[in-house]
């Protein structure tokens, strides 16, 4: 398989892999699983919480002590899940950066990605890759990276500012008219 | 550059459960105790005069000091092989009962992994040459060479490929229709300079 011509390239982006950077992807992805999921659980036990409150307020005997309680499950049970979500979210930055101490001294893991009009190219240091845009499942810019989710559960990420050819801007323009979706905004 | 060998596969559920099979971690084995006294429970208090009683009454001939030595004896022998074999089965049980709830669980991770990929149906085939290895499905076409690849496993079913912590390559040895299935194993190992390690997969 032979490399693209390099100046035929649209745009081209050097991503080095760095801590910050898988801080800042894992980072965006918890909020993306946050706000698609945990985000309707914990309203709704928030509103089941401020509606058994009131309803306790303005009732009496038996009627009050059970809202009451039920309320303060609800309360509980919505802190737990922050909890468990914040939990989570610190044993990941944990373990990214205990990955990078391990791997300290060795060459960073970098990878250079050329965008032309037919697909893009993957080089990496043992690796070349022809990615139909097609393959493309999803495009998410989150907060000036954006994020590539190719078909297989293969991601692709690269920060706006390592493109050494062409601007973000275009790119996200380019992006959303190959892949023929829009590209999902999230602020991190 | 000549085709070596030849491999056809379809993305299904079993080529997703081998690859997360195989990325498990190896179990670290307990180390047990090496002498433990027997817990006593309500079994042990009532199995256990029972058959003290029931050693007296067979050893009736025998005068009382050496009757209540041999049935004592015979009974802790007697209990001793019981609580044994109970024991055994009920391991025995938690551990194939452990295997199917972990084995439940890897097949439901396959099922969602699969329908994540949004590649179910779908074929993809790998070309192996001397110099790397092209795999190619509808949407991406990647040359591989042998010194990026990490490590190499082999279940019953396929050959992976790890190309590092996250990513493997699985080949289905039923879809080998270039070259002889039988050596791509060895062919393997010698290109990437890895030895394959087998995994058992529980269907």
């Amino acid at each position: 398989m032979e490399q693209l011509k390099e100046q035929d390239a649209r745009f081209i982006v050097h991503h080095e892999v760095t801590e910050d950077k898988l801080l800042h992807l894992e980072k965006g992805v918890r909020i993306i699983g946050f706000q698609s999921r945990g985000r309707r659980v914990v309203t709704a036990l928030c509103l089941l919480s401020v509606f058994t409150f009131i309803l306790a307020y303005v009732s009496d005997s038996v009627l009050r002590i059970v809202s009451a309680a039920i309320g303060l499950v609800s309360l509980l049970l919505a802190v737990c899940c922050l909890y468990s979500f914040f939990r989570e979210w610190h044993y990941a930055k944990k373990e990214i950066k205990r990955q990078f101490a391990n791997l300290a001294g060795r060459e960073k893991a970098c990878w250079e990605y050329r965008f032309y009009d037919q697909c893009y190219e993957v080089v990496g240091l043992h690796e070349l890759s022809h990615v139909k845009y097609s393959y493309i499942g999803r495009v998410l810019n989150l907060s000036g990276m954006l994020v590539l989710v190719e078909k297989g559960n293969v991601v692709r990420y690269f920060m706006q500012k390592d493109l050494t050819k062409g601007d973000g801007e275009g790119l996200r323009q380019f992006l959303e008219k190959k892949c023929k979706r829009p590209v999902e905004t999230v602020r991190v | 550059m000549e085709v070596r060998f030849a491999v056809k596969s379809m993305y299904d559920e079993a080529m997703f459960y081998h690859q997360l099979v195989a990325s498990m971690p190896k179990k670290q084995e307990v180390e047990k105790p090496r002498f433990l006294l027997p817990p006593l429970g309500y079994q042990e208090l009532v199995l256990l005069p029972v058959m003290l009683f029931v050693f007296y009454s067979v050893f009736r001939d025998l005068p009382w000091p050496e009757r209540a030595v041999q049935s004592a004896a015979a009974a802790f022998l007697a209990w001793g092989i019981l609580k044994l074999n109970r024991k055994r089965q009920k391991q025995a049980k938690e551990k194939k009962a452990e295997e199917t709830d972990e084995k439940a669980q890897l097949k439901a991770q396959a099922r969602a992994l699969l329908s994540n990929s949004l590649l179910d149906g779908d074929r993809c085939s790998l070309e192996f040459y001397d110099e790397g290895f092209q795999f190619e499905n509808s949407g991406i076409t990647t040359w591989y060479e042998y010194e990026g690849v990490a490590w190499l496993k082999e279940t019953p079913k396929y050959v992976l490929i790890f190309w590092n912590r996250s990513m493997s390559l699985p080949v289905e040895k039923a879809g080998i229709h270039r070259g002889n299935a039988v050596q791509f194993p060895a062919f393997l190992e010698k290109r990437c300079g890895k030895r394959i390690e087998r995994v058992r997969v529980e269907e």
